[in-house]
């Protein structure tokens, strides 16, 4: 039984052993999460000669990052394909995961996915100091921008440069969150209508609706995000690594 | 990588105005480090004298260091 909307949302300990060693639903979760990464190695079904159908899902997931990757950034971003599919399946994982009625939305820890996207920001900055030097800083001068507006956009291209390390993880966390947060009062109001009398029972159909249509949307926002937040990151190395 | 820009007949790259626009904006926007250090506190805007004494042994006394 839920008190509040946001409770779904709270890390409780559900194991703990003299102070020192603690399970939390939070830490289930992950673990979760990484045994279903671990288990494709299972899926792949390499002992026959034909595929099974978990065989292909996984081809279809790896075909689909490693073009994003290749139409991003090039043959060369080659070497950043298995960071990338790791976390498209990481971030799928925790969506769908999460989408178990009664179960823990891993990607709505604004905590977790923010501390993700600024290291994975500070590692896409590292790489493109190491590659480039000094002449990173190139990267905050657009191309064919006037002489007096260089210190401006300067400013500009700084700010939405560092303002990426947490809108990156943000954008995930906070969509989870809200198709949650729906989901959940929808379904309130659901029950709480059809449960009132003969009228509210007919008149909770129209939430019902609502929560059928909210819950496809949030299996398809479950996918698109994993897809927008790696496309993103592509993007991101993609202008650390060849500048504009 | 934009192109070089014609600053007084020299070229400059453009990493370089970059560098030196964050550089100047950091150097009026953070504190400076030397100076005299002023101990910053809230105005006490006191109708007397008095009172003014009194706020200011409140004050102190109550932010002694332990």
């Amino acid at each position: 039984m839920f008190l509040s909307p946001l409770d779904q949302f709270e890390i409780k300990p559900i194991f703990s052993y003299s102070d020192t060693f603690m399970l939390s639903n939070y830490s289930i979760y992950l673990f979760i999460i990484f045994t279903i990464m671990w288990s494709f190695k299972y899926l792949l079904n390499n002992g026959s000669l034909a595929p099974n159908r978990f065989s292909l899902v996984i081809f279809s997931i790896y075909d689909t990052v490693l073009n994003m990757v290749k139409s991003q950034m090039g043959n060369q971003g080659g070497i950043y394909f298995p960071l990338m599919f790791t976390l498209f399946n990481f971030i799928i994982m925790a969506n769908l995961v999460s989408m178990m009625p009664y179960s823990f939305a891993y990607s709505a820890q604004l905590v977790a996915i923010i501390f993700l996207s600024m290291m994975l920001w500070l590692g896409v900055t590292i790489t493109g100091l190491a590659k480039h030097g000094w002449g990173f800083f190139a990267l905050f001068v657009p191309t064919g921008t006037p002489l007096p507006l260089v210190p401006v956009l300067v400013m500009i291209e700084l700010l939405s440069y560092s303002s990426r390390a947490m809108s990156l993880g943000l954008r995930l966390s906070a969509n989870v969150l809200s198709g949650h947060l729906l989901m959940f009062m929808l379904g309130s109001l659901m029950l709480n209508l059809m449960s009132l009398s003969l009228v509210g029972f007919m008149g909770g159909f129209m939430p019902m609706a609502g929560v059928v249509m909210i819950t496809m949307l949030e299996f398809a926002m479950s996918m698109i995000q994993g897809y927008v937040f790696c496309m993103l990151l592509c993007g991101y190395m993609k202008d650390a690594l060849y500048l504009h | 990588m934009g192109a070089a820009y014609t600053i007084l007949g020299r070229s400059v790259p453009p990493h370089y105005l970059a560098l030196a626009t964050i550089g100047a904006v950091g150097l009026v926007v953070a504190p400076k480090p030397w100076g005299n250090a002023k101990e910053a506190h809230a105005p006490i805007n006191a109708s007397s004298p008095e009172e003014e004494k009194f706020v200011k042994e409140f004050v102190a006394k109550h932010s002694e260091k332990h």
